[in-house]
């Protein structure tokens, strides 16, 4: 389980429905992060869109 | 006298008022409904929040509320409650942020109160649930004035001048720079504690109720004015000892007591303990003259803006909120001011007198609280119940408009007191606004009675 009191703007994210996601912001909150889509193969019209993703729906940091 | 101005509990007339509405859950509920759901109440201060994403939380009535400065500067108040399940999306007294969650679901808001996220909502939510129709829910009615922030729940309510009126004249000098400059005070603090009373005998005391002072006797024989260190007796300096008392009651439910200086209108030393704080003061007191003129010589005291909001025109000064949880229980705040641009060794002596006056330690605060929760208390049986309390202090010695705008008093009178509960009244049997203001052709003031 990731805390994402640890994510910091660069950081790449996995989410559940498979996205890649650029940290953006840490609303610090320990709940929401503002990230930046860098693929969703089930959405790919999210490509580029920024977005608050709840803690939930994060499944790991990427290493770049 | 119009019928909205009394009740089965108010007798303004006469000069009688039930126990009742300083007791009874009935009637506090009818004051939850009726009136703090209309009235313009204090908020809080710009100086709190002055940067995006900062916020306090106040509360208007019973009900928690956050006083917060979005991302592009402006104020807003928001019911600190989520819009799904109700929980409180605020739980900090202030501080700074970019978003307000909900602990219970995460439904988050931005510092707008727009709903900016949701958890899951594509896949739970999408196509059914508007978001732009959850945003944190914002009175209707909100203004800021020389730092201070006023909302009403009560989107037909009146412009927050008109719902002033002739006390403005007052308030402004508690709000305006000792220098006689319009606006310019900051907040260095606030008290907050709750005291075991009915809220309106804390308003109803800073309405101008000098009949109590016997009651502060062992504070002013201690001494622990300003210039207590300096051996001076009394809770503040008597810098208003030359001037003539007022006590003015108005048609909105607000009274003040304020004081005129003599013609000359020469500095009283105020601050003796130190010699460089008085100098500073000589200089604002002189500046002030130069500014304002003959209207320099009106000096604020105290006041109560109807219903919950008092003041402290000088010593000490600041704003007081009597916010209530219960027919018997109140939840005093106190937000102390000084002038923003003082020097800092002027704040940090006023602070210490401030904390010496006022508050839950403060010593004239405590004879105050002793007061109003024995009333309260005492005030719950069943014999004392079928007992009014009296009013009938100075009763028509008032003159509307003598010297200054309102029903004005040149001798200690509780027709500011009769004043605040008619208005009370009005609100309570569901007057429309007209009436509230005086506005139905009726004459209110009690020299009409």
């Amino acid at each position: 389980m990731v805390n994402i009191f640890d994510l910091k703007p660069g950081d790449t994210i996995r989410l559940k429905n498979g996205s890649l996601c650029e940290v953006v912001e840490n609303m610090e909150d320990g709940m929401w992060v503002m990230v930046r889509y860098v693929s969703s193969p089930s959405d790919p019209s999210m490509e580029g869109e920024e977005e608050l993703c709840h803690a939930e729906q994060v499944v790991e940091t990427v290493s770049q | 006298m119009s019928d909205a101005a009394s009740n089965q509990w108010v007798d303004s007339q006469r000069g009688f008022i039930s126990r009742d509405i300083f007791v009874d859950p009935k009637v506090y509920q009818l004051e939850l409904e009726k009136l703090f759901t209309r009235a313009w109440l204090f908020v809080g201060h710009e100086s709190q929040i002055p940067n995006p994403g900062d916020f306090f939380t106040s509360r208007m009535g019973e009900e928690s509320v956050i006083l917060c400065r979005d991302k592009k500067g402006e104020v807003h108040v928001f019911l600190n409650s989520c819009r799904h399940r109700g929980m409180k999306v605020c739980r900090y007294e202030q501080g700074n942020t970019s978003l307000f969650t909900c602990p219970y679901h995460s439904w988050t808001y931005a510092t707008d109160g727009k709903l900016q996220g949701v958890p899951l909502y594509k896949s739970l939510y999408d196509g059914v649930l508007d978001r732009s129709e959850h945003s944190l829910i914002e009175v209707p009615r909100l203004v800021k004035y020389k730092g201070t922030v006023w909302a009403s729940w009560d989107a037909q309510a009146p412009d927050f001048f008109t719902y002033l009126g002739d006390a403005k004249q007052h308030i402004d000098q508690a709000l305006d720079c000792r220098d006689g400059r319009e606006g310019g005070s900051e907040v260095i603090g606030v008290h907050k504690w709750i005291i075991p009373a009915n809220w309106k005998l804390a308003a109803e005391n800073f309405l101008g109720d000098t009949y109590h002072n016997p009651s502060h006797r062992s504070v002013d024989l201690i001494g622990i004015g300003p210039s207590a260190a300096a051996g001076v007796k009394g809770r503040r300096d008597d810098e208003l000892a030359k001037a003539k008392h007022i006590w003015v009651s108005f048609m909105q439910g607000h009274g003040v007591h304020s004081a005129i200086a003599p013609e000359g209108n020469e500095y009283v030393n105020s601050f003796l303990s130190d010699p460089e704080i008085e100098e500073y003061f000589r200089h604002c007191f002189e500046e002030r003259k130069r500014r304002l003129g003959e209207q320099a010589r009106l000096l604020p005291f105290t006041g109560t803006i109807f219903p919950n909001t008092s003041y402290h025109g000088r010593q000490p000064r600041g704003l007081c909120s009597w916010h209530p949880h219960s027919p018997t229980e109140t939840e005093a705040w106190r937000f102390f001011l000084v002038d923003a641009d003082a020097p800092a060794q002027v704040k940090e002596y006023l602070r210490h007198y401030y904390m010496r006056y006022s508050g839950p330690a403060g010593m004239t605060e405590q004879d105050d609280m002793e007061n109003w929760l024995y009333a309260t208390r005492a005030s719950m049986g069943t014999i004392a119940r079928r007992y009014p309390f009296n009013y009938q202090q100075s009763m028509n010695t008032s003159k509307m408009n003598d010297l200054v705008p309102g029903n004005v008093s040149t001798q200690m009178t509780e027709e500011m007191a009769r004043g605040y509960y008619r208005a009370w009244s009005r609100y309570l049997n569901d007057s429309d606004w007209d009436i509230i203001l005086g506005r139905d052709g009726v004459q209110h003031a009690a020299a009409a009675e």
